[in-house]
Order: C-alpha cells, then sequence, then structure tokens
C-alpha cells in the first residue's frame, strides 16, 4: 500500500476549517426561531435543494457499503442503481405535496402532518417520532464506523491514545473527530448550517464518486481493458444471485421500490421538502436527481467495486467468504473497497504528490458522504424528539428557547450514544447488529418504511382511520423487528429458532421494509374498514389544500 | 393530411397543455416506468442472466452491467419526459 504521507491530515484540516466556517455562516445568517432552525426559514432554492438532498441520501452507504456489496457479491448488486431514478421521481410526486401542506399549515417534522390529518393523534404521533428514531440511529450509527475505518485507512500508523484505562487507535480517534465536528455545526446554524455543508459535501462526493470511477479505468488500462479484466470474473459474480447468492431478482425489485421510497420520506429528506421555496425547486431537484446520481453510481464507485473483484478476488476461507488481503482481512471489511483500491492505485496512476492529493481528496469525499448523512440525520432527530415527543408529552408550557436547547440537547445526546454503540460494535465481535454497513442500512431504511402507508394514505387516498394507522404502524414495527438480531439476543435462539428461519428465507426473497410494509398496509386497510371514519369535512378540507 | 385534421382520440400527445392529455401521458409514463422498474431490477433479469452466467456480452460490456445500465437510462430518460412534458405544465 502506498504512504500517503501528511497529506491526508492536511486535505482533512481543510475541510474540516471549511466546515466550521459554513457552520458559522450559517448560524450568523439564523434567526432565533424554531422553524429557522430546523427549516432554514423554508426558502432553499434548487441548488442547496437538490444538493442537500442529495449529500443526506448519499451516506457512507455509498461510498462503502454498497461498493462493499458489489466487491463482495459482483454485478447482481449493479441493479440497486435502479432505485434512484424512483428516488428522484419521488422527490417531486411525494415532495411537493408534503411541501404545499407543510407550508400552508406550519409542519415542522413528518409526524406533525400525519397526526393532524389522523385527527391529532397522539398515539400515532409518538409512533412516527419512534419510526424516525429507529431510522435515524442506526444511520448515525453507520456513519460515524465509516469515519473510524477511513482514519484506520488514513492512518494506518497512528499512536494508540491511552486515556482513562482506554486505548483509542485510528479507528476511534476517527470516530470521535466525525462526531464531535459533525455535532458542533449542526449544533451551531441548524438547518442552514447543514444544507450548507451538504452542498460542499455534495459536490465533493459526487467528483468523489466519479473520479474514483475513472481512476480505477485508467489503473486498468483503458475502458477496454477493464472490461476485458470484467470477463475473467467467476460466473457467480457476472450472474443473479451472485457470488454469496443473497441476490434474487424479486428482493432487487422490492428494494428499488420500498427502499427508495423509504428513504425518500424518512425525516431528514421530509424536512428538506417543507424547507423547498417552491414546488418548481423540488421538480428541478427531481430531475437532476434522477438524472445525475446513476451516472455517478454506474460509472463511478460501481466500476471501482466490480475492477476490485476482477483484480482482488474474494475467496472462500473456512466457509467463510472473505475479502482479498489487500482489501480487508475480515468479513466486516469488504466496506473498505473503494479506499483501498483508490489508495492502491491512483498514487501509482498520477504520480506520488498528486496521486497523494488526488486520493485524499477523494477519501475526505468518503467522510463528507458519512457526514452529510449523519448531520442531516442528528439534526431531523432534534426536530422530532423536541416538536413530536418533548413539546407534546413532557412539557407543552416549554418556550421557543426552551425548545431550541432542548433540541441541542438531543443532538448531544445522540451523537453521544451512537459513538457508544459503535465502540460497542468494535469492542465485541459477536455484537452482530453492527457487523456490516450494508446490512445496518436496509435494517434502518426497513423501519421508515413503515411511515409509507400512512404517508400514501395521507397524500393520495385519504380512506384510513386513525385506529387503523396505528395498527399498521405497530404491526409493521414489530414484523421490521423480527428481521434484525434482537429478538434472538433478548430471548434466546431456542425461542426465536422458528421465526429466525421465517425471516431468514423472506429476508432472501425480498427487501425488509416491503416485508413490514405489507403487514402494516394490510393491516392498516382491514382495520380502518371496521373502525370510527374521519369526519368527511376535515379530508375534505385537507385534499382541498393539497390538490390546489 | 395534416395533425390537426386528425380525430381528437387519433391525436400523439404532444401539447399537454390540457390536463387530460396530461393526466393520460403521466399514466403512460408511469406504466413504462414500472414496466423498466420489472425488467430491469426484477424477474426481466431471467431474460438474460444464463447468458451473463455463460460470459455473454452486450457492447463489449458483460451482459448484466450492460442490462442494468441500459434500463437505468430507460428510466432517466422517462424522467425527463416526465418533467418537460407533464410536471412543468403543473402549478
Amino acid at each position: 500500500m502506498v504512504d500517503l504521507g501528511r497529506t491526508p491530515l492536511v486535505v482533512l484540516a481543510l475541510y474540516m476549517v471549511m466546515l466550521l466556517v459554513l457552520g458559522v455562516m450559517g448560524y450568523l445568517r439564523s434567526k432565533t426561531s424554531e422553524e429557522d432552525y430546523y427549516l432554514a426559514g423554508r426558502g432553499q432554492g434548487v441548488l442547496v435543494t437538490v444538493l442537500t438532498i442529495m449529500a443526506t441520501f448519499f451516506s457512507s452507504a455509498a461510498m462503502m457499503g454498497i461498493p462493499g456489496l458489489i466487491y463482495r457479491d459482483g454485478t447482481a448488486f449493479l441493479f440497486f442503481a435502479l432505485n434512484l431514478p424512483v428516488s428522484g421521481a419521488i422527490i417531486y410526486l411525494l415532495g411537493s405535496r408534503i411541501r404545499r401542506m407543510g407550508q400552508r399549515r406550519g409542519y415542522v417534522t413528518p409526524a406533525d402532518m400525519i397526526a393532524d390529518y389522523y385527527g391529532g393523534s397522539r398515539v400515532l404521533r409518538l409512533l412516527v417520532a419512534l419510526v424516525g428514531f429507529l431510522y435515524v440511529i442506526p444511520y448515525i450509527v453507520m456513519q460515524i464506523k465509516a469515519g473510524g475505518y477511513l482514519a484506520q485507512r488514513l492512518f494506518p500508523d497512528a499512536e494508540v491514545l491511552t486515556l482513562l484505562g482506554r486505548d483509542y487507535g485510528a479507528f476511534e480517534l476517527g470516530t470521535i473527530a466525525l462526531s464531535i465536528l459533525t455535532m458542533a455545526y449542526v449544533l451551531v446554524g441548524g438547518m442552514r448550517s447543514v444544507a450548507w455543508t451538504d452542498v460542499i459535501q455534495g459536490i465533493l462526493l459526487l467528483t468523489g464518486m466519479l473520479v474514483a470511477g475513472l481512476a480505477t479505468v485508467v489503473a486498468l488500462g483503458g475502458v477496454g481493458a477493464y472490461f476485458e479484466e470484467l470477463t475473467k470474473l467467476p460466473a457467480a459474480a457476472r450472474s443473479m444471485p451472485g457470488v454469496s447468492g443473497a441476490w434474487s431478482p424479486w428482493k432487487l425489485l422490492t428494494i428499488c421500490i420500498f427502499a427508495s421510497l423509504a428513504t425518500m420520506i424518512q425525516p431528514g429528506q421530509w424536512m428538506r421538502y417543507y424547507a423547498a421555496k417552491s414546488t418548481q425547486t423540488l421538480k428541478r431537484s427531481a430531475l437532476i436527481f434522477a438524472v445525475v446520481l446513476p451516472g455517478c453510481f454506474l460509472f463511478g464507485v460501481m466500476v471501482v467495486a466490480l475492477g476490485a473483484h476482477a483484480l482482488y478476488p474474494p475467496a472462500m476461507v473456512d466457509g467463510v467468504l472473505m475479502p482479498h488481503p489487500a482489501i480487508g482481512v475480515s468479513p466486516g471489511e469488504f466496506d473498505q473497497v473503494v479506499v483501498a483500491m483508490l489508495q492502491e492505485h491512483v498514487p501509482l496512476l498520477l504520480g506520488a504528490t498528486l496521486g497523494t492529493i488526488a486520493v485524499a481528496v477523494i477519501l475526505v469525499s468518503v467522510m463528507a458522504a458519512s457526514m452529510s448523512t449523519a448531520d442531516s440525520n442528528l439534526h431531523a432527530l432534534s426536530a422530532v424528539l423536541t416538536r413530536d415527543v418533548y413539546d407534546r408529552f413532557v412539557r407543552p408550557q416549554a418556550s421557543e428557547r426552551e425548545r431550541a436547547w432542548f433540541g441541542r440537547g438531543v443532538i448531544v445526546v445522540a451523537t453521544l450514544l451512537s459513538l457508544w454503540l459503535v465502540g460497542l460494535g468494535k469492542s465485541n465481535a459477536d455484537f452482530q447488529p453492527l457487523a456490516l454497513i450494508g446490512s445496518l442500512m436496509f435494517v434502518a431504511i426497513a423501519f421508515s418504511c413503515q411511515l409509507l402507508p400512512l404517508a400514501l394514505d395521507c397524500l393520495f387516498l385519504r380512506r384510513g382511520t386513525p385506529t387503523g394507522a396505528i395498527a399498521g404502524m405497530i404491526s409493521g414495527i414489530m414484523v421490521v423487528f423480527l428481521f434484525t438480531p434482537f429478538p434472538t439476543l433478548i430471548f434466546g435462539e431456542d425461542i426465536t429458532a422458528t421465526w429466525t428461519g421465517i425471516t431468514r428465507t423472506l429476508g432472501r426473497l425480498f427487501d425488509i421494509g416491503f416485508c413490514g410494509f405489507v403487514v402494516n398496509a394490510t393491516v392498516f386497510a382491514l382495520v380502518s374498514r371496521f373502525t370510527e371514519k374521519l369526519p368527511s369535512d376535515h379530508v375534505k378540507k385537507f385534499a382541498a389544500e393539497m390538490e390546489s | 393530411m395534416g395533425m390537426g385534421r386528425l380525430p381528437e382520440n387519433l391525436r400523439p400527445v404532444t401539447t399537454p397543455s390540457d390536463p387530460t392529455s396530461r393526466k393520460r401521458l403521466h399514466g403512460i409514463l408511469g406504466a413504462l416506468f414500472l414496466g423498466a422498474l420489472l425488467l430491469g431490477a426484477g424477474p426481466g433479469i431471467f431474460l438474460i442472466n444464463d447468458y451473463a452466467a455463460a460470459g455473454g456480452m452486450i457492447l463489449g460490456m458483460p451482459a448484466l452491467y450492460t442490462w442494468a445500465v441500459g434500463w437505468c437510462a430507460v428510466e432517466a430518460v422517462i424522467v425527463l419526459i416526465a418533467y418537460l412534458k407533464v410536471w412543468r405544465h403543473e402549478s
């Protein structure tokens, strides 16, 4: 591996200073109101809207988790890219309706709108907040973990610091640095800082993805030689269901539809629709997202991951699929493929100085991917817990100033909690929930997917009842929970063996979120049929405001 | 015969100024998009999987790679048409 010297440190320092400056600028432009802190005054234009939506969408999974799955499984997982135009279309089709209602009724969080439509249901508000929490925390954990991986790669010879009897190596210091910096600028400037830093991070990320793909193709001797190399892939890596056998077409199809919808209605994105200046802003953002992102994926990081599979094929070791030693040393290190490939090939290609700077910039773009998602999620979680829990159930009489401080407290606590979970996963190899960034992502998205039946009903159908919505959501959340390792950790393998068998089979066939969605939507529809409807004038008024 | 003389129901949907045409075009584009998803990321993959496993190439690229890129491009083009012909004219 090529030694990058101090260059990454310098590039990283410059990047961090720039983020802090943007954070402070966001603070200076902000007003004291809650709406300004959470939605930047509902005035974000096209550039900021599209880049903040992209940057929030592209987490560490985009630069680590997804390329890791392609490196592990080959071309089978390429089809994940077909979810990108779907997500783009959702920005307009759902986002414009969400924005319109948010503008008219002053909504800030997803629960504001859903609870308002379903007659002010407090239980529903709590459930929507819970779904937000269940989505956000794994996603933040995932981003912080990626920061640790990256630090490990960038500074392999970093000295281990010992503080209060604990050792802090590059991984730990990386996670701490990413968390503290992200937390700092979210605390200071709210949505404005988050969105502005997302612009820089989004540009860095898109450039990084494309440059990484280009560098890989050039490193392998050009386009022809690259595809020649791909012909040497083993049959399993050239076809479905992939090397690990994990990807059936039905699973990929349900991911492309339901994971896209779930990701685009998670609290952070939902609040970005509220924050958009106009419907026109969302239309243009949808188009740019749907056209630009698939290109960056298919001709960027996916090219890197497939090239790595050809050059450094994973191998079965004692019955376990392992990355090539040049990429990683454990099954959890498939994720490091982009970082390892760039570090190996770009300096050789561009020469020591230019190559090292290019690698450092691209690696910082990986960090940008993590930070831009972590900041949006921290910010959204702050809004959700402050408005949907603290303000409604704990201290309804709280002043705006008090709520703002509580919101900032949420950001600090959520950051520390996520950091602790990352540390727990690192020190305990058996703690499977934190095993691989990719799988963590699908669980988080699956929880968010349980908001989908309510969102579709509220935005388009308007036939459900509050009781139906509550019953559906509880069922959906419980189903997704069964797919996580937590039931086995809580109840033991003997009790959960049957369930685990069923969920494993279903999980191989379909997206987890889709499984929860089916149960959720079915229960929602059935219970709505037999329970008290919403007053028709309330529904008509809501519909009229949405359609006009 | 000029386009203007065709009966209303036979005219191509090129002028999305009225809401009915827009709605119809939206429906058609939606169906095409779903079709692209089914063929691209769904069971349509079975049409090409054996060929891909046997090392088949399309346009000099591994078959499955070309299949994914192609259908993704179709989806993106549908979104582009939706923007130009439908969304842009909606208030």
